[in-house]
């Protein structure tokens, strides 16, 4: 039975302005790799599946550009710790609606 | 005559002769006995860490563009969700590993192609590329092997596209341009075509490959064009590239003026050791650019003084006496970023980012103090990134320093020199010129600053050209400042390695040009012909015209 901390999640804008390419996407996965919990995104600026963020060829998927709104989302154990590195490492926060 | 439009993907423009690249494995390969799941999973595994070592191995010695393209393709092995489809594929569905690799990759190329967006729909290339590599991997052969690095001295490749892989294996020095008949200029084969010197155009369409081998050809990858058959007015002023055999090397090195007598010197780039070699046998009249870092890119430390002195050294000891070597001190900043001179936090690049380093800058002075010791050859250093005078002033200061603590009056050995990429140092040239020996224009950094342009994929089919007449104007006010000065000006870039403007260069004030060391001959040349007026009235021409085209026409009409 999951409790609410083994669920996590956040929205960000991309910070880097060449989007997560294969660079940038490099970095996501070592980091998203360092924890347990299972992290997906999906790009809210353009259609995308939901993806996996330990998997350089899916979040190639979300083909996101700088300024794109991402969704980023955990579940596991360290889902919240995950959430907010990878939201620290992928953007700024998104301004407050 | 023949022409065929595509689009831009790397510039240039030289005259070779065709070649069809045939699919060396278009036949399938004999069925082999399938193993057990176990069996064939241990195969695939053994293939991919080979695989992958090899990428590793190669990115060793590679310039920063191509350890790039490596890494990303190591990426792309490790992907976590490759590895499950392909044990998937493998131990439950009993594929053999060619079956398991064939499929898989093929699904995620589909993914790949099936993307709107043009930057990450490239991707699609890389894929196939891994996927040939690891089929070929598995089949105990390297994929083209043989074919692609031996091909004549001036060849046109043709071809239906190219993978990066494949861009690697050819000597830019015998390839001198590829046409596509699709590929993007969005594609790693076109930025590494770039950074290798080689023209391309992509998307010149089935028709291409038609065009019978051997077949004289005019590449320009300015306007993404193939004349095939060029009519003799357009080809009779710009030699082929095979006509430039070694034995024309000792008259490449006695061409050092225009028509009239004008002494100019043509120089070659130096971006790796393997590159030395060439240096004698184009003839050059010096080294114009020695890009430092890229001979320490992968290096985990700074390089130490002895790793450079040996560097500089052999560089020196490769030049006929009375020539001149420039070496460009380390260039980090902006989309370059060294593993041992990191400018994550302080965001400082070029001069700066030396400056605010200044053990780095001591060391490398230290080297080319002591490289230079005794030889004929004058040792020049060329700061990249100058914005203002006070930053020559300041590693001047160092220079002296150094100088000094070595020991003897080194210090005249060494030239010093700023790099004017930045429209800051353009508008102050002539005061920079007073602190500096010499000036180099970096004609691609120029004009991607004036124009404010990316040097990343996205602004890759509008190359900023460096013959727009803003560059141009910027160029011109550079020499008339360095002149007032009494200081020589030097240009380095894609400018300079098309032939063609080599006169209207010369005609805006420019005595040396550096190019790569194989366009040296050609550059060399076309410049023999022209007289110093008759360059100056190119100059004018393309000063007063109002925008690229104009250049364009009038360089076409000048050949």
């Amino acid at each position: 039975m999951p409790t609410e901390n083994d669920f996590a999640e956040s929205i960000v804008v991309v910070a880097n302005p060449q989007g997560l390419h294969l660079r940038s996407g490099k970095q996501v996965v070592q980091a998203a790799a360092a924890f347990a919990a299972e992290i997906r995104a999906a790009n809210l600026s353009r259609p995308s599946p939901e993806v996996d963020l330990k998997s350089i060829l899916q979040i190639m998927q979300l083909q996101a550009h700088g300024g794109h709104q991402l969704r980023i989302w955990a579940q596991g154990d360290d889902a919240a710790a995950a959430v907010s590195a990878l939201a620290a490492l992928i953007g700024s926060p998104a301004p407050a609606p | 005559m023949k022409e065929y439009h595509g689009a831009a993907a790397a510039p240039g423009k030289v005259l070779g002769k065709t070649l069809q690249l045939r699919p060396v494995l278009a036949s399938s390969p004999a069925p082999l006995t399938k193993l057990p799941p176990a069996a064939e999973y241990q195969r695939l595994q053994h293939a991919l860490e080979r695989l992958s070592s090899d990428l590793t191995q190669h990115a060793a010695h590679a310039n920063p563009e191509v350890a790039e393209l490596l890494a990303a393709h190591q990426a792309i092995l490790s992907d976590t969700t490759l590895h499950d489809h392909l044990r998937a594929a493998i131990l439950q569905q009993a594929h053999s590993a060619q079956q398991a690799v064939a499929s898989v990759f093929g699904e995620v190329e589909a993914q790949f192609a099936a993307l709107d967006d043009p930057l990450f729909a490239a991707r699609t290339a890389d894929v196939r590329d891994l996927r040939a590599q690891l089929l070929a991997a598995l089949e105990g052969h390297a994929p083209a092997a043989g074919t692609l690095e031996d091909l004549p001295r001036g060849t046109i490749l043709l071809a239906h596209d190219l993978a990066p892989s494949q861009v690697l294996c050819l000597n830019p020095d015998h390839v001198v341009g590829i046409a596509l008949a699709e590929g993007s200029p969005l594609a790693h084969s076109s930025i590494l075509a770039r950074s290798m010197g080689i023209v391309l155009i992509c998307r010149l369409g089935a028709a291409i490959l038609e065009i019978a081998d051997g077949t004289p050809c005019l590449i320009d990858g300015e306007r993404a064009l193939l004349v095939v058959e060029p009519p003799e007015e357009l080809s009779s002023h710009i030699e082929y590239i095979e006509h430039m055999q070694p034995e024309v090397a000792a008259e490449s090195a006695t061409l050092r003026h225009t028509a009239d007598g004008v002494a100019i010197a043509v120089l070659a780039n130096l971006n790796r050791t393997d590159d030395l070699p060439l240096l004698a046998r184009y003839g050059v009249d010096g080294i114009g650019l020695l890009r430092s870092e890229f001979f320490f890119a992968h290096h985990a430390a700074p390089p130490t003084v002895e790793a450079q002195t040996a560097l500089y050294a052999a560089a020196l000891a490769a030049l006929p006496a009375g020539t001149s070597c420039t070496v460009r001190a380390f260039d980090v900043g902006g989309d370059k970023s060294l593993p041992w001179l990191p400018q994550t936090e302080t965001r400082l690049r070029g001069i700066r980012l030396l400056l605010h380093t200044p053990d780095i800058l001591r060391d490398q002075f230290r080297a080319l103090l002591r490289a230079a010791l005794g030889s004929q050859v004058q040792m020049r250093l060329l700061l990249p990134m100058i914005a203002l005078p006070d930053e020559i002033i300041a590693a001047r200061q160092l220079l002296h320093e150094v100088a000094h603590a070595e020991g003897a009056d080194k210090m005249q050995r060494i030239e010093l020199g700023a790099m004017i990429e930045l429209p800051s140092a353009a508008l102050m040239a002539q005061e920079i010129a007073a602190h500096c020996d010499f000036l180099a224009i970096g004609s691609n950094d120029l004009a991607q600053f004036l124009f404010a342009s990316d040097r990343s994929a996205y602004d890759a089919g509008a190359l900023a050209d460096g013959l727009h007449p803003a560059v141009l104007r910027t160029i011109a006010m550079v020499c008339q400042a360095a002149q007032r000065a009494a200081r020589p000006v030097a240009i380095c870039g894609e400018l300079a390695r098309n032939p063609a403007a080599a006169p209207l260069l010369i005609g805006l004030g420019a005595r040396e040009l550096s190019v790569s060391p194989a366009a040296v001959p050609l550059v060399k040349a076309v410049i023999g012909r022209y007289t110093l007026d008759q360059c100056r009235a190119i100059a004018d021409a393309a000063l007063a015209a109002p925008n690229l085209d104009a250049v364009q026409q009038l360089l076409k009409v000048g050949l």
